[in-house]
């Protein structure tokens, strides 16, 4: 014969005050779990972005000397790395200098790129610091000149800056370091290549 | 209600919580990962853009004017951040054949390959005979190759034996006109047909389809070529007859003839396919008392050709009996390393990034000698 079980008092109430509480640690421990994982989904977004923006700043010059091989070819032995200039006469007198800090700027006209010497070596300075600009439509990240910066209204939380030195003197080490802001915690990359005269 | 059911459902409910925070979270870590290889990858790859710069560099420094074999390193840190490249710019010998003999293309290097079969592969370390397609150069129409006769350590040609061979392609279903099932060029008569090609072309319709000639430089500092006249023939279309084994032109009896394999040039092992063989070659302009032998002129003691070149420009459309044929394809031979007529860069990128490795391959072609024969050009 089956005996009755015994009853005491308070026990559904110590049972519900258990499971509450195991609900409770568990929808935090939960809670903590999915709020990392989106903060790292967006580091791994943000990531990404400065890595392809690290990955422009070194193509850049590359570009810029290619650039200068089609416009100087004649002189190229003292014009490969001319920073700006109209014609052979005047590529020397501005040349990328060794050990310096630039600011990888875009036209915005014609989507140029040109380089603009940097007073710092502090990534986050605001100098560096990368906009969102509006091109016939599309949103392109990149650092305005000056006058251009009407196409270019909108702040983003990333910085370049670009370094450059010479290990010989027909080749130029490019330093295109990336700086940004996740979760309230800085962040940097970089991304380092070297190209030579010819 | 069942004693303590309702903390097994908690249980439950809060595991269940647990699996998915616990899979997105797995899902971010991989993300994280991933850009985190991504990134390496994406030195790597500048590592390996920069080993090919150092490459190209180097060429331009040491060897611009003739070829070199070079192996080099670049590093932004080293054994973490680095680079090295491989320049192949020098014939070299056919390990499959084993023969003794320099090529020009590289063994295993030649443009003709892919041409029959596109997913067929060149294997440098077995590049096969030497009549096999990794060996040997397309030209097209309007192309010139020069071939520097020397490698960058020296300033002459320092061997005994010199050979261009040429062929046409192989015939495909359409040619019904072929010898060794390579396609016969046909003889520039009125009727532009081939059926009687390997007998011989009129000499009025026997063009002239390359041309060859070899020029460098006297100690000097002269043109050696304006004195050799002998070296480089007439720029005419059609076959001079009247002085046999002194002229530059390789034309379409020539051409057709070695493609047979009852051909054989007498003082060659490589048998068809040879339509120069520079041991027969003279220089009738010779002052006297100068040598005449082309090859006496390129090793003479007392006044040698300095930094010769080769020189071989495809100056005559061609057809068989079903249309045009684009291209030849050339093989120059020597026993004595020479130049290749461009050289081969292989560059690496390598990045180590926790206790993981990543590695970039590029390679490529820099044709530093190689010109057109159209150097001059009309305006307004």
């Amino acid at each position: 014969m089956q005996t009755p079980r015994k009853i005491f008092r308070a026990e559904s109430l110590i049972e519900t005050i258990v499971a509450v509480t195991v609900i409770a640690l568990g929808a935090t421990g939960a809670a903590v779990l999915t709020r990392t994982a989106l903060l790292g989904n967006e580091l791994s977004q943000d990531r990404m972005l400065a890595l392809n923006l690290a990955r422009e700043g070194t193509s850049a010059i590359g570009i810029i000397k290619d650039t200068n091989f089609i416009r100087y070819g004649g002189e190229l032995d003292s014009c490969w790395n001319s920073l700006e200039g109209t014609s052979s006469d005047d590529c020397e007198l501005t040349l990328i200098e060794d050990e310096t800090y630039y600011i990888l700027r875009a036209d915005m006209e014609t989507l140029g790129y040109y380089l603009e010497e940097a007073s710092t070596d502090d990534v986050f300075d605001n100098e560096y610091q990368i906009y969102l600009c509006d091109f016939g439509g599309a949103t392109l990240y990149a650092n305005p000149g000056n006058d251009t910066v009407p196409y270019c209204t909108e702040e983003t939380t990333f910085y370049r800056s670009i370094y450059i030195t010479y290990p010989d003197a027909t080749s130029m080490k490019i330093v295109s370091e990336v700086g940004w802001t996740t979760a309230g915690k800085q962040k940097t990359i970089s991304e380092t290549a070297i190209i030579s005269k010819f | 209600m069942k004693k303590g059911i309702s903390l097994i459902f908690a249980i439950i409910i809060v595991t269940a919580m647990m699996i998915m925070s616990a899979s997105l979270a797995d899902i971010t870590v991989r993300n994280l990962q991933r850009v985190d290889d991504l990134g390496s990858s994406i030195q790597a790859q500048l590592m390996a853009d920069s080993a090919f710069e150092s490459a190209t560099k180097y060429i331009y420094e040491n060897c611009p004017n003739a070829g070199c074999n070079e192996i080099g390193e670049t590093d932004i840190e080293t054994d973490i951040i680095y680079g090295d490249y491989e320049i192949t710019g020098l014939s070299a010998e056919n390990i499959t054949s084993g023969d003794g003999y320099f090529y020009v293309p590289i063994p295993g290097y030649g443009s003709a390959a892919g041409n029959y079969d596109e997913n067929y592969v060149c294997d440098p370390e077995a590049p096969g005979d030497i009549d096999d397609e990794c060996n040997w150069n397309k030209i097209y129409f309007g192309d010139s190759v020069t071939i520097p006769l020397y490698v960058s350590e020296d300033d002459e040609f320092t061997g005994n034996e010199l050979y261009i061979r040429v062929r046409t392609p192989l015939c495909d279903d359409d040619d019904w006109d072929c010898e060794n099932d390579r396609k016969l060029i046909a003889c520039e008569d009125e009727a532009k047909t081939a059926t009687d090609t390997l007998n011989g072309c009129d000499l009025e319709d026997d063009k002239v389809i390359l041309f060859w000639q070899i020029r460098g430089d006297r100690e000097d500092g002269t043109d050696y070529v304006e004195s050799r006249e002998g070296t480089t023939g007439a720029f005419i279309e059609i076959r001079d007859d009247t002085n046999p084994g002194t002229d530059s032109e390789i034309y379409t009896t020539l051409i057709n003839n070695s493609l047979s394999n009852d051909y054989s040039d007498s003082d060659s092992y490589l048998e068809n396919y040879v339509v120069v063989n520079m041991d027969d070659m003279v220089n009738p302009d010779a002052d006297q008392g100068e040598e005449n032998i082309i090859f006496d002129i390129l090793t003479d003691g007392a006044d040698p050709m300095l930094y010769p070149t080769l020189q071989i420009s495809h100056i005559q459309t061609i057809r068989n009996n079903d249309g045009a044929i684009p291209y030849l394809e050339y093989q120059i031979v020597s026993d004595a390393q020479i130049s290749n007529d461009r050289s081969f860069i292989t560059a690496r990128g390598f990045v180590k990034s926790k206790g993981d490795s990543y590695f970039w391959l590029e390679e490529g072609w820099l044709s530093q000698y190689t010109n057109s024969i159209i150097n001059f050009a009309f305006q307004n």
